[in-house]
C-alpha cells in the first residue's frame, strides 16, 4: 500500500482546526434563529461520541437512536485508529492551541509515563458505574466538557466583555462616540453576541475544571489526552488492528529518541528499543514532519507487532473496579433517593424523563442550557444529589420557560429531555405553581396586581384566575380585590408567574416540582420516581 | 514603538476615556410636541382589506401629511408584547403596522422606527407576530425595526407625575419627532381593556410589574411624558377574554374595524364600545380625563 504523503500533516492541521470552527459555529448556532426547529445538527459533536453513546446505552439499558452515528467514529478507529483525538476532537485542537500560546516553552515531566494508564482505568471505573446506571460519563468526556465550558463559562464571559467594552463609549456625551459604539455593538451582536447577557450558576466552578486541564499543559503536552480522557482509552482500545503502519517502529540508535520529544502523547518512552506505542497514535504525524534525518514513513496496511498498546496492572483494574461497585450505594443511595423526594424547588426542563432515568441518561453537557431562549435551564449542584451535577433545572428567578418553545428536547444528545411536538409541550407538567399568600400583594397588602394572571398562557384557559373578595386591608378599609388562584388541572409549572411576579427578593408565587393534582378521592401509588 | 509603550499608551487612553465617560449625561426632560389639549377627533373606518382600511381612515383625519412632517424622525409603537401569531389577536395585525410605516415614509419621515419592550421573548414576540417580517418587507433603509436595548434607557423625572415621580423610558420614544401609537384592543384582567394608554407600557423600562399596583394612575403619568401624537387603534380583531396574552382563537372576535385620533384618551375612550363598555369604565381613562390629557365623553368626540 502506498506512503502517507508528508502534506497530511498539514491537512491534518487544517482540518482540526476546521473542525474545532464547526465546533464553534454549531454553538453559535444553538439558540432560536427565528423559527422553533434548529436549522444546524448542534449536538454533532457529542452524538459522534462513543464514548458517551456506550456509557449511556448501558447505564439506560436502551439503545439511544441519536447516538447511533457515533459508530461512524467507531469504525473510522477500527480501520484507521485514535484518528479522533488528532484530526476530529475540538478539546484536543483547544489544548494544542493553548499550548502553543502559554506553554510553548515548558519541558515535559521526567517519569510521567506513569501517568497514561489511569485512562484506562477511568474508563473501567466508568463502565462499572454505568451498570449500576450511574451516568458518570459527562464529568469525564471531553465532548461534555467543552461544551459545558463554553456554555457555562466562555461564551458568557466573552459576551460580557464584547458588551462592557463596546458599550462603554455609549454613555459618553460625544454623539459621534456614543453612535459608533452603539453601531459597534448592534454589528457584534448580529455575528457573535448573545441577544441577551447569558448568565449561570456553577460559571466559575466549571470553568476551573477546563482551567486545570489546560493547566497540566504546563506539565506535560496534550496531558489531558495521553493520561485521563476515557473517550481517548476507549479509542485506544479499538485501535490495534488499524491499518496504519509506521517505520521505523522503535527509536532509532543514531538518535537520542527525537520522537519522543516531538510525539504529541510521548509515545516512544523508555530508554529501550522497544517497538512504539501504536494504539496510542493520534496521528498528528508531527513527527514525520521533524525527523531530521527524513526516515518516518506512513503508509497503509496490515501492522503484525506484538506489542501494541499500554500495560495495565492486575491491581489497578481490581481498583477501578471496586471503586466503581462502591460509587454507586455512595451516589444513590441517600435520603433523596429513599424518600423518593427532590427539593420542592427543583423543577426539571419539560420532556424530562423521570427523575431516575433522567440520573442515568444525562450527559450533563449544558446543551439545553445553551439553547433555553429565557436562560431559565441552569445547572444543578447537589440538589439533586451529588450524581445531579450540572444536570438542568429550571430557575424561576432567571427566566421561564416560553410556552411556545420546543428547543431544548431538540438538542439533547441522550433524549434527557425529550423532543415534544408544540402540542405535547403545551400540556407537559414540570411542576405546580402555589402561592405565597403572605408575599402575595393581593393576599398581603390587599392592592390588586394580577401580573401573573395577566401572563399566564395555559389552554383552554389561564391556570391562573381570580376571584373577587372583600377584604379588609392592613389599614382596615374594607375593599374589593381581585384574588388570584391556580388551577392545579391547567398548571404546567413553566413559571413566568413566578419570574414576572413583582415581589422582590422571592416571589409570590412559586413552582414546585409537584406533578400530581391534589384532589378528593383520587389515589395512585408512587411518587416522583 | 514597542509593546510596552504600546500597552503604556494604550492605558493612558484608557485612562482619558474613562474620565471622559464620568461627564453628566444628555438631559432628557423632553419638551412636549404633541398640542396639551388635541382636537377629539376620531377617524373610524371598517373593511376587510386592512392596507385600505389604514389608508381610508388616515384619510379622514387628512392623511399622515397631518401628523408626520418631511424630514421628521417617527416612531411607530405597536404592540409586539406577545409570542403569539395574527390570527390570535395578541399583537398589532402586521398589514396595519406596515401600512402605517408606509405612510410615515410617503409624508417624508426621515427616519421610521419600529420597536416594543415585549412581555415574552423579543425574538419570538416579533418574529410570531408576523410584524417583522411585514416591516421587512418594506426595503426601504429608512424603517429600522429594532429589538429594545437595555443600554438605551434613561431615567426621567415626570414633572406632572402624581403616583410616579421618576421612571426609566426609552431613549429612541423619548427623542423621536412624532411619536404614532398603533394598540391593538384587549381584555385585560386588571385594567379590564388594554389599548392605546396601556400599549405605552412597552417604552419605559424598571420593573413593569411595579406599575401594576395603582395601574391606572401609574398609565397617566407614563403617557404624560411620551405623548402620542396620534392613536391608531387596531381593532380588527379584539381580544374579549383571557386578555392581554390570549393563546386561541377562541378569545377572539373579528371586527375588521380601526380608529384613528390625535387625542388617545379619546381613541380608548371610543374603543371601549366594541366590549359593551363606556370608556368612563375604563378608570385611566377618567383621571386621564380629568388631568386634561383628552376627552373621555363620546358626545363631545368628532366621529369620522
Amino acid at each position: 500500500m502506498g506512503i502517507i504523503n508528508k502534506r497530511l500533516r498539514l491537512l491534518r492541521n487544517v482540518t482540526h482546526i476546521l473542525l474545532l470552527i464547526l465546533f464553534l459555529f454549531l454553538f453559535l448556532q444553538t439558540q432560536y434563529t427565528g423559527e422553533d426547529i434548529l436549522e444546524y445538527p448542534v449536538n454533532l459533536f457529542l452524538r459522534l461520541d462513543p464514548f458517551l453513546a456506550l456509557t449511556s446505552f448501558i447505564a439506560a439499558r436502551a439503545v439511544i437512536s441519536d447516538f447511533l452515528i457515533s459508530g461512524f467514529i467507531v469504525i473510522l478507529t477500527l480501520v484507521l485508529g485514535r484518528l479522533w483525538c488528532g484530526w476530529i476532537c475540538p478539546m484536543g485542537t483547544t489544548i494544542d492551541i493553548l499550548h502553543k500560546v502559554f506553554f510553548k516553552h515548558s519541558k515535559r515531566l521526567v517519569d510521567s509515563e506513569k501517568f497514561r494508564s489511569i485512562k484506562f482505568y477511568l474508563l473501567f471505573f466508568l463502565l462499572v458505574t454505568s451498570a449500576f446506571s450511574l451516568s458518570l460519563a459527562g464529568y469525564f468526556d471531553p465532548i461534555s466538557i467543552l461544551t459545558r465550558t463554553v456554555t457555562l463559562s466562555i461564551y458568557p464571559a466573552i459576551n460580557a466583555i464584547f458588551e462592557k467594552s463596546l458599550l462603554s463609549g455609549y454613555s459618553v456625551d460625544i454623539s459621534w462616540l456614543s453612535n459608533a459604539s452603539d453601531y459597534l455593538y448592534t454589528v457584534f451582536k448580529e455575528y457573535l453576541l448573545a441577544f441577551e447577557q447569558p448568565v449561570y450558576y456553577l460559571n466559575f466552578f466549571t470553568f476551573f475544571i477546563f482551567f486545570m486541564i489546560i493547566f497540566l499543559e504546563r506539565y506535560e503536552k496534550r496531558f489531558w489526552c495521553k493520561n485521563l480522557c476515557p473517550l481517548g482509552a476507549l479509542l485506544a482500545l479499538l485501535s490495534p488492528f488499524a491499518l496504519i503502519k509506521r517505520k521505523p517502529q522503535k527509536k532509532c540508535p543514531d538518535c537520542e529518541g527525537g520522537c519522543n520529544a516531538v510525539c504529541k502523547l510521548a509515545l516512544f518512552p523508555g530508554v529501550g528499543q522497544e517497538a512504539y506505542l501504536k494504539n496510542e497514535c493520534i496521528y498528528c504525524f508531527d513527527c514525520m514532519e521533524q525527523c531530521p534525518n527524513q526516515r518516518v514513513e506512513y503508509s497503509f496496511g496490515i501492522d503484525k507487532r506484538e506489542k501494541k498498546g499500554v500495560d495495565l496492572t492486575r491491581r489497578g483494574l481490581i481498583f477501578s473496579l471496586s471503586a466503581g461497585v462502591f460509587t454507586y450505594p455512595l451516589l444513590r443511595i441517600n435520603p433523596l433517593s429513599e424518600t423518593r423526594r427532590l427539593p420542592a424547588r427543583f423543577v426539571r426542563p419539560p420532556g424530562s424523563v423521570t427523575e431516575k432515568e433522567f440520573l442515568s441518561k444525562c450527559a450533563r453537557c449544558g446543551e439545553c442550557m445553551r439553547v433555553c431562549i429565557k436562560n431559565a435551564i441552569q445547572p444543578a449542584f447537589f440538589e439533586a444529589g451529588a450524581e445531579g451535577l450540572w444536570t438542568p433545572r429550571l430557575d424561576f428567578a432567571i427566566g421561564y420557560c416560553q410556552f411556545d418553545c420546543t428547543l431544548c428536547g431538540q438538542v439533547c444528545p441522550s433524549q434527557t429531555v425529550k423532543r415534544l411536538t408544540l402540542d405535547e409541550k403545551h400540556k407537559f407538567v414540570m411542576g405546580k405553581a402555589f402561592f405565597d399568600k403572605n408575599r402575595c400583594i393581593p393576599y398581603a397588602k390587599g392592592i390588586d396586581c394580577l401580573v401573573c394572571e395577566e401572563h399566564c398562557p395555559t389552554l383552554p384557559k389561564k391556570a391562573i384566575r381570580f376571584k373577587k373578595v372583600e377584604v379588609t386591608d392592613p389599614d382596615g378599609r374594607t375593599k374589593i380585590v381581585k384574588q388570584p388562584f391556580v388551577d392545579e388541572e391547567l398548571c404546567i409549572g413553566c413559571g413566568i408567574c413566578e419570574y414576572k411576579c413583582p415581589v422582590e427578593q422571592k416571589a409570590g408565587i412559586h413552582v414546585v416540582n409537584q406533578k400530581k393534582v391534589i384532589k378528593e378521592g383520587f389515589f395512585s401509588s408512587g411518587g416522583l420516581y | 514603538m514597542n509593546r510596552r509603550e504600546f500597552i503604556k499608551r494604550s492605558l493612558q487612553l484608557g485612562a482619558a476615556l474613562t474620565a471622559a465617560a464620568k461627564l453628566p449625561v444628555l438631559d432628557l426632560v423632553r419638551i412636549s410636541r404633541a398640542q396639551d389639549k388635541p382636537e377629539p377627533i376620531v377617524a373610524t373606518g371598517k373593511n376587510t382589506n386592512y392596507k385600505n382600511l389604514v389608508i381610508d381612515v388616515m384619510d379622514k383625519l387628512g392623511g399622515m401629511k397631518a401628523f408626520v412632517s418631511p424630514g421628521d424622525v417617527v416612531v411607530v409603537k405597536p404592540n409586539l408584547a406577545w409570542d403569539s401569531t395574527p390570527a390570535l389577536g395578541a399583537d398589532t395585525h402586521p398589514v396595519v403596522a406596515k401600512t402605517v410605516v408606509e405612510l410615515c415614509l410617503d409624508a417624508g419621515a426621515k427616519r421610521v422606527m419600529i420597536f416594543d419592550r415585549t412581555a415574552h421573548d423579543a425574538r419570538r414576540a416579533y418574529k410570531s407576530s408576523g410584524v417583522q417580517d411585514a416591516i421587512n418587507e418594506i426595503k426601504d433603509s429608512k424603517v429600522e425595526l429594532s429589538f429594545v436595548e437595555k443600554h438605551k434607557f434613561v431615567d426621567v423625572k415626570i414633572t406632572n407625575g402624581v403616583s410616579l415621580k421618576k421612571w426609566s423610558f426609552y431613549k429612541d420614544a423619548l427623542k423621536a419627532d412624532k411619536f404614532i401609537n398603533v394598540p391593538v384592543a384587549k381584555h385585560h384582567a386588571l385594567a379590564k381593556l388594554t389599548i392605546g394608554m396601556k400599549n405605552m407600557m412597552g417604552v419605559i423600562g424598571g420593573n413593569r410589574g411595579d406599575i401594576h399596583r395603582g395601574l391606572d394612575q401609574n398609565l397617566v403619568d407614563i403617557n404624560t411624558v411620551v405623548k402620542s401624537d396620534l392613536t391608531i387603534v387596531d381593532a380588527t380583531r379584539i381580544m374579549v377574554s383571557n386578555g392581554p396574552a390570549g393563546g386561541s382563537p377562541d378569545y377572539i372576535r373579528v371586527k375588521h374595524e380601526l380608529f384613528a385620533s390625535p387625542d388617545i384618551v379619546a381613541a380608548d375612550s371610543y374603543t371601549a364600545h366594541l366590549f359593551g363598555l363606556k370608556g368612563t369604565n375604563l378608570k385611566y381613562v377618567n383621571i386621564a380625563h380629568s388631568a386634561g390629557m383628552g376627552e373621555k365623553r363620546v358626545d363631545k368626540m368628532k366621529i369620522l
